[in-house]
């Protein structure tokens, strides 16, 4: 019982106290119900990885946004994580492709350029024809550091930098936005280099 | 509107009632008491639950604070932010520890510059917390430098440094600004406390000489060295004179409660032109150290408000105050 516990609490957002809850609900709880939890942690486990061209999670090699041949390929967006990629596809104003950065600079975290998907992103920028990089991290101090090291990062390459643009609600998280202010921000990106 | 007293002998759980008010709004107490001793002893939580007429409207505030735990906070039965409740609710408390703002050091200057600031409006409350936060990543940058090891090394810095030069540089616009705005009204609060030809002048004392991005770059060698950031306005002290001298070693104890008390007002004031109307007033055990002219002029400012005062003093103020509750051993009578 302890160890289930335990490994609950280990979990993001899971303080012991939820963590016990959850242990004990899934005690009480009918066997097929946590068959199938169990069943779902393991397959999606085996089955879904991170896409090798865009590190969004992906069942294949590459996820199926990379090899849509609808999406233009000269521009991609940046992002925090897979459900900022979410919430941006949700808006259907983007049609180029995605790099997701599995996090932001974050000191306090021990979280340096090095953790991020930033080599890739630059070995992705150096390959292939992009013309244009949209920095759509999220817009809080973390956030605002990535994008400027990004920024500073692709200058040198010539390729065109742009930042979302706020009009998001300050100091939230993308996934908070509503579709629509997301839209918006995205046609009025400025300008970083 | 107007005051009610909470009156009873020392010991009688009289401040508990407000601090309980107090921390349900902002998240502290004002005696700086820790959490754990809001919670009683051999008890996992204590709730807090407040109905509260404030702006016309009225506010259910609940909060519960667990020992080794998350606390939670609801605004009308909705989980909200710390920062929009210390908005939605202002909250003026004057305590006999204010006196600390003139005489103490310079933190207790920049907490009350930076706490005001935070009743200002979004922006001001999130340049706030975002110098505190940037402060907290350059802290780690630093130690990480020293260490030598792991993952966040001088271009973290390079980014960090730009970014709390912005925000720390605001940081230092809007409290030149909010104290611009305060010393008129503390002028006038004064003269009318201490008496008429009290002059009170204010200035800010910055820790940057150039600016803060220059400064932040030629003490880096020495930052990585102590690990501390040496420069900012986490550093900069404010200076009060009364008729040209420096009140936190020059003023006498009496004054320098009348111009913590006054700089409190000053500031209660301006949010009252804010919002339209005055926040809810606190005031604790304040009238032990002043005499009756003061207490009367303090209750006169007060009158428009909402106000709730804790005393031991029951003879001075009774036809002074709307309402008297006498508590004794933890309950109302
Ligand atoms: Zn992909």
């Amino acid at each position: 019982m302890q160890a289930l516990i335990d490994e609950f609490s280990k979990l993001p957002g899971i303080g012991p106290k939820s963590a016990q809850r959850i242990s004990f609900y899934l005690l009480r709880s009918e066997q097929g119900e946590s068959d199938r939890l169990a069943k779902s942690i393991l397959e999606a486990k085996r089955t879904i990885k991170w896409c090798q061209r865009c590190f969004n999670l992906s069942e294949e090699d590459l996820c199926a946004i990379c090899i849509d041949p609808e999406r233009d390929s000269t521009t991609i967006c940046v992002v925090e994580e897979p459900k900022d990629l979410i919430a941006i596809e949700r808006t259907r104003e983007f049609k180029g492709l995605y790099h997701v950065l599995q996090g932001a600079l974050n000191p306090i975290e021990g979280v340096g350029p090095e953790q991020l998907r930033i080599r890739e992103l630059m070995a992705r920028l150096s390959d292939a024809a992009i013309d244009e990089v949209i920095i759509c991290t999220n817009p809080n101090i973390e956030g605002e550091a990535t994008s400027m090291y990004l920024a500073r990062m692709i200058s040198p390459t010539g390729i065109k930098v742009s930042r979302i643009a706020s009009g998001l609600p300050v100091g939230g998280d993308l996934e908070y936005a509503d579709e629509l202010t997301l839209g918006r921000a995205l046609e009025g990106r400025r300008d970083m280099a | 509107m107007g005051v009610t007293a909470i009156v009873g002998r020392n010991g009688q759980g009289k401040s508990s009632i407000i601090e309980a008010l107090s921390y349900a709004i902002t998240g502290r107490s004002f005696r700086g008491a820790p959490k754990d001793s809001m919670i009683t002893k051999e008890c996992e939580s204590s709730i807090v639950r407040a109905n509260i007429f404030s702006n016309q409207r009225e506010l259910l505030l609940e909060l519960s604070l667990n020992r080794g735990g998350s606390d939670r906070l609801l605004l009308n039965r909705n989980v909200t932010p710390r920062r929009d409740v210390v908005r939605a609710i202002p909250l003026t408390v004057f305590t006999l520890s204010d006196i600390e703002i003139v005489s103490g050091s310079p933190a207790h200057r920049r907490e009350f510059i930076d706490d005001s600031l935070i009743l200002m409006g979004p922006r001001a409350s999130e340049t706030v917390d975002n110098y505190e936060r940037l402060l907290q990543h350059r802290s780690h940058i630093l130690k990480s430098l020293q260490r030598g090891d792991g993952s966040v090394g001088y271009d973290s810095l390079e980014i960090f440094d730009e970014s709390l030069a912005i925000e720390g540089e605001r940081l230092i616009r809007m409290r030149l600004s909010l104290l611009s705005r305060i010393e008129p009204i503390l002028n006038e609060l004064y003269a009318d406390i201490a008496g008429k030809g009290e002059k009170v002048l204010t200035s800010y004392v910055p820790s940057v000489r150039t600016n803060l991005m220059s400064d932040l770059l030629d003490s880096r060698r020495d930052d990585i060295r102590r690990g501390i950031t040496s420069v900012g306005p986490h550093r900069d002290d404010i200076i009060f004179r009364i008729n040209g001298l420096n009140a936190r070693y020059e003023a006498s104890q009496g004054e320098q409660r009348t111009l913590a008390f006054s700089l409190k007002m000053a500031l209660h004031e301006l949010l009252r032109s804010r919002i339209g109307e005055d926040p809810i007033i606190l005031l604790d055990d304040v009238f032990s150290e002043l005499d009756e002219e003061r207490i009367e002029k303090v209750l006169k400012r007060t009158k428009s408000a909402q106000a709730i005062v804790t005393t031991s003093i029951d003879h001075q103020i009774d036809e002074k105050v709307n309402q008297k509750l006498v508590i004794e051993s933890g309950s109302l009578l």
